[in-house]
């Protein structure tokens, strides 16, 4: 029962994203709103959409769904929750209002549509904020997902592509969750590793951006389906280089082995085919290639922040998050936009 | 030669090291010194090793309230050439001539060793006498599916299996002949006979 609840789909998680190169030109033609209180709009690839409603407030806004990606209908609940969520958090936001988006087919057992929203509904509940209603339709592939408002003082809001020269780059949750999924959907999974990345998506970013407000955080975005380089892309902008360690990048246990084994996904082949030539990968091995496109569905928050705050950021994020480490540094702009080493 | 410079003090790790390998990419061909800064031990630790595993020289002084490492490296060390492993032959299930108890502790020690060396061989043959140490009484047994699954080959003589009428014995590995065993000891960077 529950593995038709995962078979019925085709493409589940962040891996189903839509490439922002395929949306980008379609998103221009839309109206664009030329209310100045509206910080963050279409035009940027930001996380969420902010607008300004007094001096030291902002409204956050941002709308996440996709379909499972794991057998478990509660459980799906909570990644798909965890990760609607991660978008005001990424902006140094507080989420205050959640709204369920919901499709489920009319063939399958109500009792799963109720596991899924209960998932949510706890996720919502851990990160303190009120789960307020909500949209359901019959469809012939489960969805789920939610519309989340949050707050945020607007001269603390972070954005996604401002990283400092000199800063250093953070990772707060290990990569490699799309390919163990596959890995796991193909029968050839690993039953440790596949719990190990349940715990991950599940796992509320706000722990550690609940740490950001005593240092110097200058951009921070989450990797989701767009994998590490193309999130990575986003936050140097035109201005600056990531220059990004591949030995000291968190990576879920046999992820690597499962790409050497070419158990890759769709949504990668399509992150690479985006990053095209704009990274040099010639010197980085196959396997860490996969991990480095691999789409995140709940993925960990990339952060720069300055040197000097930089340990003692970490080791505030350790406490709760452990796996996360210090990946790399930022430059100014050399020859390419990210350098791997 | 081309130096350069770097000030990693009061940085945290692993950015000394990162700072390093990123300096080493910016070298010309022919290779040059990069001197860090650093203030702790454990970064000097993490750049020396850091150096050792891609063949570059290390050295470190203390100047100042920290200390200056410097990474040299030369054109051999940049050209990176993939390090293979060696080809070993065992000819009998004992290790040296002499007391043969003394020498099945000492094969036993060597196979165990190779599971713990940084490169593991590239591939193991056995034959005439070595052919009992892949059999599945062998007590190297446990070893040696360390070394296969750290990419070893392993490969017992087919001949051998026969003359010994052990060959429904073999238990790890596959079953070789005399061409693919001259054909790989003649290319080998390195073969061992024991």
């Amino acid at each position: 029962m529950t593995e038709d609840f995962l078979s019925s789909c085709t493409s589940g998680g962040c891996g189903a994203k839509i490439a922002a190169s395929d949306l980008s030109s379609y998103l221009r033609a839309l109206p664009h709103s030329q209310d100045p209180s509206l910080l963050v709009g279409f035009s940027s690839g930001d996380d969420a959409a902010v607008y300004q409603t007094a001096e030291d407030q902002a409204v956050v806004s941002t709308l996440d769904f996709f379909s499972p990606m794991v057998e478990d209908p509660y459980v799906f609940g909570t990644i798909a929750a965890a990760n609607a969520l991660s978008d005001v958090y990424a902006m140094g936001g507080k989420a205050i209002m959640a709204l369920n988006v919901t499709c489920f087919p009319e063939r399958l057992p109500k009792e799963m549509l109720g596991q899924i929203l209960a998932g949510g509904a706890a996720k919502v509940q851990e990160a303190g904020a009120a789960l307020a209603g909500g949209h359901s339709i019959y469809d012939h592939e489960p969805k789920y997902g939610l519309a989340v408002t949050g707050l945020v003082d607007p001269r603390k809001l972070i954005h996604n592509d401002t990283p400092e020269t000199g800063d250093t780059l953070i990772l707060t949750k290990a990569l490699g969750v799309g390919i163990i999924l596959a890995a796991d959907r193909a029968k050839v999974g690993d039953a440790a590793a596949t719990q190990a990345a349940i715990a991950s998506m599940q796992r509320l970013n706000k722990y550690a951006t609940d740490k950001f407000p005593a240092y110097q955080i200058h951009a921070c975005t989450d990797i989701t389906g767009f994998g590490l380089l193309a999130h990575g892309l986003e936050m140097a902008g035109t201005d600056h280089t990531l220059v990004l360690d591949t030995e000291e990048l968190p990576i879920l246990p046999k992820a690597l082995d499962f790409a050497n084994d070419y158990l890759v996904t769709a949504g990668g082949q399509r992150n690479r085919e985006q990053i095209g030539d704009k990274v040099a990968l010639s010197n980085v091995p196959f396997g860490l290639q996969e991990i480095l496109f691999d789409p995140q569905t709940s993925g960990g928050l990339l952060i720069s922040v300055a040197t000097e705050d930089a340990a003692d950021l970490l080791a505030a994020i350790q406490v709760d998050d452990p796996v996360a480490r210090i990946v790399g540094l930022v430059t100014d702009r050399e020859e390419n936009p990210i350098t791997l080493l | 030669m081309k130096t350069i410079h770097i000030d990693a003090l009061g940085k945290p790790c692993p950015l000394p090291v990162i700072e390093t390998k990123k300096a080493i990419q910016k070298l010309p061909a022919e290779g040059g010194d990069i001197i860090v800064l650093v203030d702790n031990e454990v970064a000097i630790k993490n750049i020396t090793k850091m150096a050792n595993g891609n063949g570059y020289t290390v050295d470190s002084k203390t100047e100042g309230d920290g200390f200056a490492v410097t990474v040299t490296v030369t054109p051999q060390a940049t050209a990176e050439k993939p390090k293979t492993g060696a080809v070993i032959c065992f000819s009998r299930n004992v290790m040296g001539e002499g007391d043969d108890t003394l020498g099945k502790n000492l094969m036993k020690t060597y196979i165990y060793s190779l599971t713990e060396i940084t490169t593991p061989p590239e591939q193991l043959f056995f034959y005439n006498g070595g052919a009992f140490l892949t059999n599945k009484d062998s007590d190297v047994l446990e070893d040696l599916k360390t070394l296969e699954a750290k990419g070893t080959q392993i490969s017992t003589c087919g001949a051998c299996l026969d003359f010994y009428e052990i060959k429904d014995q073999l238990a790890i590995g596959d079953i070789t002949n005399m061409f693919t065993i001259t054909e790989v000891m003649n290319q080998a960077e390195k073969t061992i006979i024991l």
